[in-house]
């Protein structure tokens, strides 16, 4: 098949990539943007590569006029305000009558209806209007940065966001190769697997802040939150994952998809407001461990020496996105505290947002390095390289011999024997 | 040699007979009266034309004017001559609102240098709050900010957050801002209960940093913050901010030095807004704002200073009402804002004009024998039409109304429903000029008036007599902004400044409050059985006596 994928983001990357590898032929307009964004993505960059060594990719540029194709399968892998009017004008350009644009990355309920009366009734230039069906369909993919290619080429499900038959069929067909194992294509409306995209982010978001919300009560009843998660996470009615309290959750997709469908909820009437609690809960987690470190200091943090370990918003991502240490970071240096952080992956990112913002950090290439001289050790991301440190090091640099645990990723005994106070989410 | 006395003033008072038998109405016959009555100044248009007031009258009355040397008594208030002459200072709330880069010399030093240090220190402190960065004891972030102060500790910001809250800060962010004035403890005690002392800053305002009111009610937030942390320190420091001309009472009292905001003893309490007393309205409406209010005021300043008698707001608002006040014997004066945004604008008022000139004695302590600050009052215009109104078409007070209001209103409202507040605005305009106008031709305009009416008129003629001549002034403000109402406030600043040297008083003082302050003291402590009960006049003897029985019959207050 032809196929076109716009679009300069993770999911343009990844679909791009796969769709050649399963033998498509893929013209990518990544509107200037490079593979090299994408060189921690496990696996991306060399697939991508190799795709375009053996030309089942083929790159092409908004200003590279000399192809002239037109595509019937157009895969606009961001969320379509993302692009520029020009872009989309451009993507329009190459639409052929007949096309199908998929949107993986809805941004509205009944957004894929609206495209798609838009296309069909563009002006042929002759003032007269042409009939192109055209057909949109959406097809939310719920990647996660870290393991994209694997929730791509083997997700659990997909569903496929198709108002017509024929477009169906048609799309099953393109998806094939990713749902050979287990036949598991859901086709509903397209504003059905839009309005599914969004309550599946609210609910996982409304699960991490109910867990947050039963974490704030375990620690005021001297109840540890991690014995909880794991008896209620073996109820099958309710499962294991999503189940763990932290200092927030972050990343683009999962704040910006709840704050779109709770502000739907607000046009009606009886919103009682549930989606606005769950995103306060959240905001709340963020500024927790900020609370923590005040207390532990009674308030006067000016000249303290603050070691934070992890910037990214989840392990194995340099994303730094709504980040919880971000906003950590931000509030101990407004108090006068100073930082020092590692990230194994997200270094170059958080130096860039914070130089733009001009709070001034410092940063280390090794874990250990950064609790040098520090009062403090807070940890924000559970990289799996930081969950069995020396704690009889950390306590040997540590002035103030605390560590501040936001992701409850050590024992509380285990730290307290080595001589450090220990602050989790949810624990004593 | 008092006012009355001089010639102009005698002059005035025959030009006064003279109009005795002609009507408002028929002077607005004259155009060339009318065209000179219609003013504008930047974003305000005044029509002074619905005034009892021929072209002769505001020449004689600028002929007064110059006869206490009205111009030099401007320029020495912005100046920084001590004029108020019984605390022996200057009155530089102008001072308050030059620009960074202008400057001003009193007693040898800079006077404005100052003002910028604090305004950069207030706008270090608000920048902290908007951002989330001021924490409360427990780490959370300041979410409300209570302003405690009284007067003109309270009323300037009071008036502005009310009035511009539609320009309030957006976000996450944004701080609520709150007022406790009385010393009743009601309004506090309402706050207690809805507000949490974790994420609440006070703000105690006290020139003095002894007014019993404010003091008393800070004492009690201060107790409400330590019943949630006993760390008095750390309360005192995250809960409390002060703002005075006395660092060592703020000091005494708790304040850190870091959160003590100041101004200076030649800034009278209710001219005070535009300084850190006015931190409140930069919290809630930014500081960006704060400064285009501040703006606002220094426009108006630098028209009072350089425009002509005759296209000078301030100067024509004062001479007029002079000339009500003092010649045509009209002592009422109503604020009749046709904007509810408006609402607090003449509470505010009552404070400016009423402390500032409810005096008779002129500035070398000689009795006037003639009228001074009338008495003020007001309400929102559109309410105002189903309460007082009556007493303004058909009562036996002469009474001298300001209307103000804004020409342009709802201009980013869309919608079916922003069309609709858009017409409501032009109902509302309709009613201001319509009451203006009945005022002052009272039943001699019989339009309007059905047939059926008259046939029953004829029955009730008298209760239905309208004896119009009531005068007023209409104000029209572009819109409501921080930077229009800067100037609207710093017109009727003036205003009083202008009847102040005309009736050669000083109206930066009040020692009119401080007797009854003295006599509460021993009240007091008769009312606490520290004191004897029965050295006080019989009235009160009484009510002392009665209060002390109930106290002792149910074991306590």
């Amino acid at each position: 098949m032809n196929i076109l994928v716009v679009g300069g983001g993770l999911n343009s990357f990844v679909s791009a990539s796969l769709f050649a590898s399963v033998g498509n032929t893929v013209y990518f307009n990544s509107f200037g943007c490079s593979i090299s964004r994408y060189q921690l993505e496990p696996g991306l960059e060399s697939l991508f590569k190799e795709q375009v060594e053996v030309g089942r990719i083929v790159e092409i540029s908004t200003t590279n006029q000399k192809l002239e194709e037109s595509y019937e399968i157009i895969v606009l892998g961001e969320e379509v305000e993302t692009y520029s009017l020009e872009d989309i004008d451009w993507t329009i350009k190459f639409t052929l009558d007949q096309a199908i644009w998929i949107l993986l990355s809805p941004s509205d309920i009944g957004e894929a209806i609206y495209w798609k009366k838009r296309l069909n009734s563009r002006n042929n230039g002759n003032g007269s209007t042409v009939k192109n069906c055209i057909d949109v369909i959406s097809c939310p993919l719920l990647i996660r940065e870290g393991r994209a290619l694997e929730d791509f080429s083997r997700p659990e499900l997909i569903t496929l966001g198709c108002d017509t038959e024929c477009s169906a069929i048609r799309v099953k067909a393109l998806m094939y190769p990713f749902n050979r194992q287990k036949d598991d294509i859901k086709i509903v409306s397209t504003k059905e697997a839009e309005f599914a995209c969004f309550a599946s982010h609210a609910m996982l978001a409304t699960r991490l802040s109910f867990m947050n919300e039963m974490a704030a009560l375990a620690e005021k009843t001297g109840v540890d939150i991690d014995v909880i998660r794991a008896c209620i996470g073996s109820d099958p009615r309710i499962g294991s994952s999503y189940l763990y309290p932290g200092c927030g959750y972050g990343g683009a997709t999962l704040s910006k998809n709840l704050q779109r469908i709770s502000s739907k909820l607000k046009r009606r009437n009886d919103d009682l407001g549930l989606l606005d609690i769950v995103a306060e809960i959240n905001n709340r987690q963020k500024d927790l461990l900020f609370r923590k470190i005040w207390h532990f200091f009674g308030g006067s943090l000016k000249g303290k020496v603050i070691a934070v370990w992890g910037v990214s918003f989840k392990p194995e991502t340099d994303s730094i996105e709504g980040a919880p240490a971000l906003q950590l970071i931000e509030s101990l240096t407004a108090q006068q505290a100073e930082i020092v952080f590692y990230d194994p992956m997200a270094k170059q990112n958080a130096i860039e947002y914070f130089a733009e913002r001009e709070i001034s950090v410092k940063a280390t290439d090794r874990a250990m390095d950064a609790c040098d001289n520090a009062d403090v050790l807070v940890v924000c991301t559970e990289w799996k390289e930081l969950w069995n440190p020396s704690f009889a090091e950390l306590a040997a640099r540590l002035r103030c011999k605390a560590i501040f645990d936001g992701r409850n990723i050590y024992g509380p005994d285990q730290v307290k024997l080595a001589g450090l106070k220990y602050f989790g989410i949810g624990r004593q | 040699m008092l006012i009355s006395n001089t010639k102009e003033w005698k002059a005035l008072e025959a030009h006064h007979q003279s109009l005795a038998d002609i009507k408002t109405c028929q002077l607005l016959k004259d155009r060339e009266r009318n065209d000179c009555l219609f003013k504008g100044f930047d974003k305000i248009t005044i029509d002074f034309s619905k005034q009892k007031i021929s072209a002769n009258t505001l020449e004689m009355l600028f002929e007064l004017a110059l006869s206490v040397n009205l111009n030099e008594k401007i320029s020495g208030l912005l100046s920084g001559d001590k004029v108020n002459t019984t605390e022996d200072r200057a009155a530089l709330h102008t001072a308050l609102r030059l620009p960074a880069e202008k400057s001003l010399i009193l007693n040898g030093e800079d006077i404005n240098s100052d003002v910028q240090l604090q305004l950069t220190k207030m706008e270090e402190i608000v920048n902290r709050l908007i951002n989330g960065h001021w924490r409360g004891f427990s780490g959370k972030p300041i979410t409300d900010v209570v302003n405690l102060g009284v007067g003109g500790s309270d009323l300037g910001p009071l008036l502005v957050c009310d009035a511009l809250d539609e320009y309030e800060v957006q976000g996450e962010t944004g701080i609520n801002v709150h007022f406790a004035s009385t010393m009743d403890g009601s309004q506090i005690s309402s706050l207690f209960s809805s507000l949490n002392p974790e994420t609440t800053l006070f703000i105690v305002v006290s020139k003095s940093f002894t007014t019993i009111d404010t003091l008393t009610n800070a004492e009690t937030a201060k107790q409400w913050v330590l019943e949630q942390c006993s760390n008095e320190a750390l309360v005192s420091k995250q809960h409390f901010i002060g703002v005075s001309a006395s660092p060592s009472k703020m000091e005494e009292w708790g304040i850190v030095a870091e959160h003590q905001l100041l101004f200076w003893e030649w800034v009278g309490g209710r001219f005070s807004l535009w300084s850190s007393v006015g931190i409140c309205i930069a919290i809630k409406l930014g500081m960006r704002n704060f400064r285009l209010l501040l703006q606002g005021a220094h426009e108006m300043d630098k028209h009072f200073l350089s425009a002509e008698f005759e296209n000078n707001l301030p100067v024509l608002l004062g001479l007029i009402s002079i000339w009500n006040v003092n010649f045509r014997k009209i002592n009422a004066q109503a604020i009749l804002p046709y904007d509810a945004r408006l609402a607090v604008f003449p509470d505010y008022l009552t404070q400016l004009e009423m402390e500032s000139n409810g005096k008779s004695v002129t500035l070398n302590g000689e009795a006037v024998d003639y009228d001074t600050c009338p008495v003020l009052w007001g309400e929102v215009g559109p309410n105002a039409q189903h309460a007082f109104y009556q007493l303004l078409h058909q009562g036996t007070q002469k009474v001298n109304c300001d209307f103000i209001a804004p020409v342009k209103r709802f201009c980013n409202t869309d919608g079916e429903h922003g069309k609709r507040l858009k017409e409501q605005h032009l109902l509302t305009l309709a009613n201001c000029f319509a009451q203006s106008r009945a005022l002052m031709l009272g039943s001699s305009s019989s339009e309007g008036i059905s047939n059926k009416t008259r046939e029953e008129s004829a029955n009730s003629t008298s209760h239905r007599h309208y004896p119009g001549e009531q005068p007023s002034t209409t104000i029209l403000l572009e819109e409501l902004s921080a930077y229009s109402l800067g100037q609207l406030i710093a017109l009727y600043e003036h205003k009083v400044y202008v009847m102040a040297v005309l009736w050669n008083i000083n109206p930066f003082d009040q020692w009119g409050v401080e007797l009854g302050k003295v006599m509460a003291e021993g009240t007091l402590d008769a009312l606490s059985n520290k004191g004897k009960v029965d050295d006080f006049d019989q009235s009160t003897n009484k009510l002392i006596r009665f209060i002390n029985s109930k106290v002792k019959d149910s074991g306590g207050l």
